[in-house]
Protein backbone atom coordinates (compact mmCIF):
# COMPACT_ATOMS: atom_id res chain seq x y z
CA UNK A 1 0.00 0.00 0.00
CA UNK A 2 2.92 2.32 0.65
CA UNK A 3 4.18 1.57 -2.86
CA UNK A 4 0.74 2.35 -4.26
CA UNK A 5 0.67 5.57 -2.24
CA UNK A 6 4.10 6.65 -3.54
CA UNK A 7 3.14 5.89 -7.13
CA UNK A 8 -0.02 7.92 -6.62
CA UNK A 9 2.04 10.76 -5.10
CA UNK A 10 4.27 10.82 -8.18
CA UNK A 11 1.22 11.04 -10.42
CA UNK A 12 -0.35 13.81 -8.31
CA UNK A 13 2.99 15.66 -8.35
CA UNK A 14 3.28 15.45 -12.15
CA UNK A 15 -0.34 16.42 -12.68
CA UNK A 16 0.00 19.53 -10.52
CA UNK A 17 3.30 20.64 -12.09
CA UNK A 18 2.03 20.15 -15.63
CA UNK A 19 -1.35 21.75 -14.99
CA UNK A 20 -0.13 24.75 -12.98
CA UNK A 21 0.42 26.95 -16.06
CA UNK A 22 -3.19 26.33 -17.08
CA UNK A 23 -4.73 26.58 -13.63
CA UNK A 24 -2.80 29.51 -12.18
CA UNK A 25 -5.10 32.46 -11.59
CA UNK A 26 -2.20 34.82 -11.32
CA UNK A 27 0.10 34.13 -14.27
CA UNK A 28 1.41 36.99 -16.36
CA UNK A 29 -1.18 36.66 -19.09
CA UNK A 30 -4.10 36.81 -16.70
CA UNK A 31 -2.64 39.86 -14.94
CA UNK A 32 -2.13 41.60 -18.29
CA UNK A 33 -5.53 40.60 -19.61
CA UNK A 34 -7.33 42.09 -16.61
CA UNK A 35 -5.16 45.20 -16.28
CA UNK A 36 -4.72 46.38 -19.84
CA UNK A 37 -6.79 47.15 -22.89
CA UNK A 38 -5.50 45.70 -26.18
CA UNK A 39 -2.93 47.86 -28.01
CA UNK A 40 -2.64 50.26 -25.06
CA UNK A 41 0.80 50.56 -23.47
CA UNK A 42 0.89 50.02 -19.72
CA UNK A 43 3.90 50.96 -17.67
CA UNK A 44 4.95 48.10 -15.39
CA UNK A 45 7.88 49.31 -13.34
CA UNK A 46 5.77 51.69 -11.23
CA UNK A 47 3.12 49.04 -10.51
CA UNK A 48 5.11 46.76 -8.24
CA UNK A 49 2.75 47.22 -5.29
CA UNK A 50 -0.19 46.06 -7.41
CA UNK A 51 1.06 43.53 -9.95
CA UNK A 52 2.96 40.36 -9.06
CA UNK A 53 4.78 40.43 -12.38
CA UNK A 54 6.30 43.84 -11.65
CA UNK A 55 7.85 42.86 -8.32
CA UNK A 56 11.07 41.28 -9.48
CA UNK A 57 11.84 43.69 -12.32
CA UNK A 58 15.19 45.41 -12.58
CA UNK A 59 14.77 48.85 -10.92
CA UNK A 60 17.23 50.33 -13.39
CA UNK A 61 14.88 49.57 -16.26
CA UNK A 62 11.49 50.91 -17.28
CA UNK A 63 9.14 48.31 -18.74
CA UNK A 64 5.87 48.61 -20.56
CA UNK A 65 3.52 46.09 -22.07
CA UNK A 66 1.16 46.02 -25.09
CA UNK A 67 -1.41 43.27 -25.46
CA UNK A 68 -2.57 42.03 -28.86
CA UNK A 69 -4.99 39.67 -30.52
CA UNK A 70 -3.97 38.41 -33.96
CA UNK A 71 -7.61 37.68 -34.80
CA UNK A 72 -7.89 41.44 -35.44
CA UNK A 73 -4.92 41.36 -37.81
CA UNK A 74 -1.19 41.33 -37.58
CA UNK A 75 0.27 43.07 -34.51
CA UNK A 76 2.80 45.82 -35.06
CA UNK A 77 4.85 47.76 -32.55
CA UNK A 78 6.81 50.71 -33.85
CA UNK A 79 8.82 53.54 -32.38
CA UNK A 80 10.95 56.13 -34.14
CA UNK A 81 12.73 57.66 -31.17
CA UNK A 82 16.10 56.78 -29.79
CA UNK A 83 16.91 55.14 -26.48
CA UNK A 84 20.19 54.16 -24.94
CA UNK A 85 19.23 50.51 -24.76
CA UNK A 86 15.97 48.75 -25.31
CA UNK A 87 14.94 45.14 -25.62
CA UNK A 88 11.62 43.64 -26.56
CA UNK A 89 10.11 40.22 -25.89
CA UNK A 90 6.91 38.86 -27.40
CA UNK A 91 5.05 36.34 -25.26
CA UNK A 92 2.00 34.26 -26.13
CA UNK A 93 -0.92 33.77 -23.76
CA UNK A 94 0.78 30.70 -22.27
CA UNK A 95 3.70 32.88 -21.19
CA UNK A 96 6.05 31.34 -23.75
CA UNK A 97 8.57 33.51 -25.56
CA UNK A 98 7.61 33.90 -29.20
CA UNK A 99 10.36 36.31 -30.14
CA UNK A 100 12.89 38.49 -28.37
CA UNK A 101 15.49 40.95 -29.42
CA UNK A 102 17.29 44.14 -28.49
CA UNK A 103 18.07 47.35 -30.32
CA UNK A 104 20.93 45.79 -32.28
CA UNK A 105 18.48 43.92 -34.47
CA UNK A 106 18.08 46.78 -36.92
CA UNK A 107 20.70 49.23 -38.18
CA UNK A 108 18.47 52.17 -37.25
CA UNK A 109 18.09 50.91 -33.67
CA UNK A 110 14.36 51.64 -33.86
CA UNK A 111 11.57 49.28 -32.89
CA UNK A 112 9.81 48.05 -36.02
CA UNK A 113 8.35 44.70 -35.18
CA UNK A 114 5.40 42.68 -36.35
CA UNK A 115 3.81 39.50 -35.01
CA UNK A 116 1.64 37.37 -37.25
CA UNK A 117 0.09 33.94 -37.53
CA UNK A 118 1.59 31.66 -40.23
CA UNK A 119 -1.33 32.34 -42.58
CA UNK A 120 -0.97 36.10 -42.11
CA UNK A 121 2.75 35.86 -42.88
CA UNK A 122 1.95 34.10 -46.12
CA UNK A 123 -0.55 36.84 -46.97
CA UNK A 124 1.89 39.69 -46.38
CA UNK A 125 4.62 37.89 -48.29
CA UNK A 126 2.36 37.67 -51.32
CA UNK A 127 1.15 41.23 -50.91
CA UNK A 128 3.85 43.36 -49.24
CA UNK A 129 2.61 46.40 -47.35
CA UNK A 130 4.21 49.81 -47.23
CA UNK A 131 3.64 50.16 -43.52
CA UNK A 132 5.57 46.95 -42.87
CA UNK A 133 8.65 47.93 -44.85
CA UNK A 134 11.75 47.47 -42.73
CA UNK A 135 9.85 45.57 -40.07
CA UNK A 136 10.98 42.35 -38.55
CA UNK A 137 8.13 39.86 -38.52
CA UNK A 138 7.88 37.14 -35.89
CA UNK A 139 5.62 34.14 -36.24
CA UNK A 140 3.24 33.10 -33.49
CA UNK A 141 1.00 30.06 -33.57
CA UNK A 142 -1.25 31.42 -30.86
CA UNK A 143 -3.55 34.30 -31.49
CA UNK A 144 -3.27 36.23 -28.24
CA UNK A 145 -0.17 37.53 -26.56
CA UNK A 146 1.73 40.59 -25.43
CA UNK A 147 4.92 42.51 -26.05
CA UNK A 148 7.14 43.72 -23.24
CA UNK A 149 9.66 46.48 -23.93
CA UNK A 150 12.48 47.23 -21.50
CA UNK A 151 14.24 50.59 -21.51
CA UNK A 152 17.41 51.43 -19.65
CA UNK A 153 16.53 53.94 -16.92
CA UNK A 154 19.39 53.95 -14.40
CA UNK A 155 18.11 56.93 -12.40
CA UNK A 156 15.11 59.30 -12.30
CA UNK A 157 16.86 61.87 -14.52
CA UNK A 158 16.10 59.53 -17.44
CA UNK A 159 12.39 59.68 -16.76
CA UNK A 160 11.69 62.23 -19.49
CA UNK A 161 13.44 60.12 -22.12
CA UNK A 162 11.47 57.06 -21.02
CA UNK A 163 8.12 58.88 -21.00
CA UNK A 164 8.81 60.29 -24.43
CA UNK A 165 9.75 56.84 -25.73
CA UNK A 166 6.59 55.24 -24.39
CA UNK A 167 4.42 58.06 -25.72
CA UNK A 168 5.97 57.60 -29.18
CA UNK A 169 5.46 53.84 -29.21
CA UNK A 170 2.60 52.65 -31.34
CA UNK A 171 0.98 49.28 -30.84
CA UNK A 172 -1.60 48.59 -33.51
CA UNK A 173 -3.31 45.83 -35.45
CA UNK A 174 -2.77 45.73 -39.21
CA UNK A 175 -5.65 43.88 -40.89
CA UNK A 176 -4.32 41.34 -43.37
CA UNK B 1 -13.20 -5.26 4.98
CA UNK B 2 -12.45 -2.42 7.38
CA UNK B 3 -8.77 -3.27 7.16
CA UNK B 4 -8.96 -2.94 3.35
CA UNK B 5 -10.70 0.42 3.64
CA UNK B 6 -8.08 1.68 6.04
CA UNK B 7 -5.15 0.63 3.85
CA UNK B 8 -6.75 2.09 0.73
CA UNK B 9 -7.42 5.40 2.43
CA UNK B 10 -3.82 5.33 3.72
CA UNK B 11 -2.56 5.01 0.15
CA UNK B 12 -4.89 7.74 -1.11
CA UNK B 13 -3.95 10.16 1.66
CA UNK B 14 -0.24 9.42 1.21
CA UNK B 15 -0.51 9.99 -2.55
CA UNK B 16 -2.41 13.22 -2.11
CA UNK B 17 -0.37 14.76 0.72
CA UNK B 18 3.03 13.77 -0.64
CA UNK B 19 2.07 14.65 -4.21
CA UNK B 20 0.75 18.12 -3.35
CA UNK B 21 3.58 18.89 -0.93
CA UNK B 22 6.30 17.85 -3.37
CA UNK B 23 4.69 19.80 -6.22
CA UNK B 24 4.45 22.94 -4.08
CA UNK B 25 8.06 22.50 -2.98
CA UNK B 26 9.36 21.87 -6.49
CA UNK B 27 7.68 24.92 -8.01
CA UNK B 28 8.61 27.40 -5.27
CA UNK B 29 11.76 28.42 -7.14
CA UNK B 30 13.48 27.78 -10.43
CA UNK B 31 14.71 24.17 -10.59
CA UNK B 32 18.24 23.40 -9.47
CA UNK B 33 18.98 21.03 -12.35
CA UNK B 34 18.94 23.78 -14.98
CA UNK B 35 21.20 25.98 -12.90
CA UNK B 36 24.44 27.38 -14.26
CA UNK B 37 26.97 28.11 -11.52
CA UNK B 38 29.91 30.41 -12.08
CA UNK B 39 32.09 31.59 -9.21
CA UNK B 40 29.19 31.49 -6.75
CA UNK B 41 26.72 33.16 -9.14
CA UNK B 42 23.71 31.15 -10.26
CA UNK B 43 21.70 31.61 -13.44
CA UNK B 44 19.02 29.72 -15.35
CA UNK B 45 19.84 30.21 -19.02
CA UNK B 46 17.21 27.73 -20.25
CA UNK B 47 14.34 29.77 -18.75
CA UNK B 48 14.80 32.47 -21.37
CA UNK B 49 14.93 29.98 -24.21
CA UNK B 50 12.31 28.60 -26.55
CA UNK B 51 11.36 25.58 -24.50
CA UNK B 52 11.71 26.07 -20.76
CA UNK B 53 11.27 22.89 -18.74
CA UNK B 54 7.91 22.17 -17.04
CA UNK B 55 9.17 23.09 -13.58
CA UNK B 56 10.38 26.52 -14.72
CA UNK B 57 7.09 27.10 -16.53
CA UNK B 58 5.15 26.07 -13.43
CA UNK B 59 7.26 28.37 -11.24
CA UNK B 60 6.63 31.33 -13.55
CA UNK B 61 2.89 30.63 -13.71
CA UNK B 62 2.67 30.29 -9.95
CA UNK B 63 4.73 33.37 -9.08
CA UNK B 64 3.07 35.46 -11.78
CA UNK B 65 6.39 36.65 -13.16
CA UNK B 66 7.83 36.69 -16.62
CA UNK B 67 11.29 35.69 -17.71
CA UNK B 68 14.13 37.60 -19.33
CA UNK B 69 14.48 36.20 -22.84
CA UNK B 70 17.87 34.87 -23.88
CA UNK B 71 18.15 37.55 -26.57
CA UNK B 72 17.59 40.23 -23.92
CA UNK B 73 19.99 39.09 -21.25
CA UNK B 74 20.75 36.75 -18.39
CA UNK B 75 20.28 37.21 -14.66
CA UNK B 76 22.80 35.92 -12.11
CA UNK B 77 22.02 35.63 -8.39
CA UNK B 78 24.52 35.36 -5.57
CA UNK B 79 23.53 34.42 -2.03
CA UNK B 80 26.97 33.61 -0.67
CA UNK B 81 30.45 35.04 -0.50
CA UNK B 82 33.49 33.21 -1.86
CA UNK B 83 33.78 31.18 1.38
CA UNK B 84 30.21 29.93 1.05
CA UNK B 85 28.84 32.07 3.91
CA UNK B 86 25.45 33.73 3.42
CA UNK B 87 25.61 37.44 2.56
CA UNK B 88 24.72 39.62 5.54
CA UNK B 89 24.01 43.34 5.74
CA UNK B 90 26.29 43.71 8.74
CA UNK B 91 29.38 42.68 6.77
CA UNK B 92 31.63 44.41 4.29
CA UNK B 93 32.11 42.71 0.93
CA UNK B 94 34.25 43.46 -2.06
CA UNK B 95 33.07 42.47 -5.53
CA UNK B 96 36.01 42.44 -7.89
CA UNK B 97 36.93 41.17 -11.29
CA UNK B 98 34.98 41.51 -14.46
CA UNK B 99 31.81 40.29 -16.13
CA UNK B 100 31.42 38.31 -19.35
CA UNK B 101 31.33 40.43 -22.48
CA UNK B 102 28.06 42.31 -22.35
CA UNK B 103 26.76 45.64 -23.53
CA UNK B 104 25.26 46.64 -20.24
CA UNK B 105 24.86 45.19 -16.79
CA UNK B 106 23.15 46.19 -13.57
CA UNK B 107 23.86 45.10 -9.99
CA UNK B 108 21.25 45.29 -7.24
CA UNK B 109 20.75 44.29 -3.65
CA UNK B 110 17.65 42.13 -3.23
CA UNK B 111 15.87 41.51 0.05
CA UNK B 112 13.01 39.02 0.36
CA UNK B 113 12.95 38.64 -3.41
CA UNK B 114 12.39 42.34 -4.07
CA UNK B 115 15.10 44.86 -5.07
CA UNK B 116 15.59 47.66 -2.56
CA UNK B 117 14.17 50.95 -3.73
CA UNK B 118 17.03 53.37 -4.30
CA UNK B 119 14.91 56.48 -4.68
CA UNK B 120 13.45 56.13 -1.19
CA UNK B 121 16.83 55.80 0.46
CA UNK B 122 18.76 58.41 -1.46
CA UNK B 123 21.98 56.40 -1.19
CA UNK B 124 23.37 53.95 -3.71
CA UNK B 125 21.84 50.47 -3.38
CA UNK B 126 22.62 49.48 -6.94
CA UNK B 127 25.00 50.26 -9.73
CA UNK B 128 25.44 49.60 -13.42
CA UNK B 129 28.23 49.15 -15.91
CA UNK B 130 28.18 52.76 -17.07
CA UNK B 131 28.34 54.27 -13.58
CA UNK B 132 31.43 52.49 -12.27
CA UNK B 133 34.88 53.75 -11.56
CA UNK B 134 37.17 51.20 -13.19
CA UNK B 135 40.83 50.29 -12.98
CA UNK B 136 43.26 51.00 -15.77
CA UNK B 137 42.72 47.49 -17.16
CA UNK B 138 38.92 47.77 -17.16
CA UNK B 139 38.40 45.63 -14.08
CA UNK B 140 36.33 46.99 -11.23
CA UNK B 141 35.92 46.74 -7.49
CA UNK B 142 32.63 47.45 -5.71
CA UNK B 143 32.45 47.66 -1.92
CA UNK B 144 29.22 46.64 -0.20
CA UNK B 145 29.26 48.15 3.24
CA UNK B 146 26.85 49.56 5.84
CA UNK B 147 28.94 52.75 5.94
CA UNK B 148 29.98 54.93 2.98
CA UNK B 149 33.22 54.03 1.19
CA UNK B 150 35.31 55.78 -1.44
CA UNK B 151 35.10 54.44 -4.97
CA UNK B 152 32.22 52.21 -5.97
CA UNK B 153 30.01 51.75 -2.92
CA UNK B 154 26.65 50.04 -2.40
CA UNK B 155 24.55 50.05 0.76
CA UNK B 156 23.09 46.58 1.44
CA UNK B 157 20.28 47.70 3.74
CA UNK B 158 20.01 46.89 7.44
CA UNK B 159 21.56 43.81 9.09
CA UNK B 160 20.28 40.52 7.80
CA UNK B 161 20.54 38.29 4.75
CA UNK B 162 20.48 39.73 1.26
CA UNK B 163 21.13 38.61 -2.27
CA UNK B 164 22.93 40.21 -5.16
CA UNK B 165 21.49 40.18 -8.65
CA UNK B 166 23.78 40.88 -11.55
CA UNK B 167 21.87 41.12 -14.81
CA UNK B 168 23.77 41.06 -18.09
CA UNK B 169 21.95 42.68 -20.99
CA UNK B 170 22.73 41.82 -24.58
CA UNK B 171 25.25 39.15 -23.79
CA UNK B 172 26.35 36.24 -25.94
CA UNK B 173 26.56 33.83 -23.01
CA UNK B 174 22.78 33.78 -22.60
CA UNK B 175 22.27 32.17 -25.98
CA UNK B 176 25.51 30.31 -26.64
CA UNK B 177 27.63 28.60 -24.07
CA UNK B 178 30.68 26.42 -23.89
CA UNK B 179 32.85 28.26 -26.40
CA UNK B 180 34.77 30.21 -23.81
CA UNK B 181 34.93 30.11 -20.07
CA UNK B 182 32.48 32.44 -18.35
CA UNK B 183 34.11 34.94 -16.00
CA UNK B 184 32.14 36.40 -13.13
CA UNK B 185 33.33 38.79 -10.42
CA UNK B 186 34.31 37.39 -7.02
CA UNK B 187 32.29 38.33 -3.93
CA UNK B 188 34.75 38.36 -1.08
CA UNK B 189 34.06 39.12 2.58
CA UNK B 190 36.39 41.80 3.92
CA UNK B 191 35.14 42.26 7.45
CA UNK B 192 32.17 41.56 9.62
CA UNK B 193 30.69 43.67 12.36
CA UNK B 194 29.89 40.91 14.80
CA UNK B 195 28.29 43.29 17.29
Amino acid sequence: MTFLGLTGAALVHLAIVLMLPRLSENDVWRQIETETAPYRALRLDSQSDRLAMAKSLDPMFAEFVCRYDLAEGMFTITNDTNADFWSVAIFDDHGRIVFASNDRISPSRRIRLGVAMPSQIRAIQQDPRDELRGSIVAESRRSEGFAIVRLFRPDPSWEQVVRNFIAQTQCAPVPV
Amino acid sequence: MIRDAISISYAVILAFVLGVWSAVWATADLPFYSELQVNGWRAHPSVGGDNPDPYSTAFLARSGRFQLAAAEGLQFISREDSDGEALDGACIYRISGNTPLTRLWTLQVVRDGVPIDSAALGIPVSTHSQALVRDRDGFFGIVISPTPRPGNWIYPGPNGPFRLILTLYDTAIASSRGLSEIVMPTVERVDCDSG
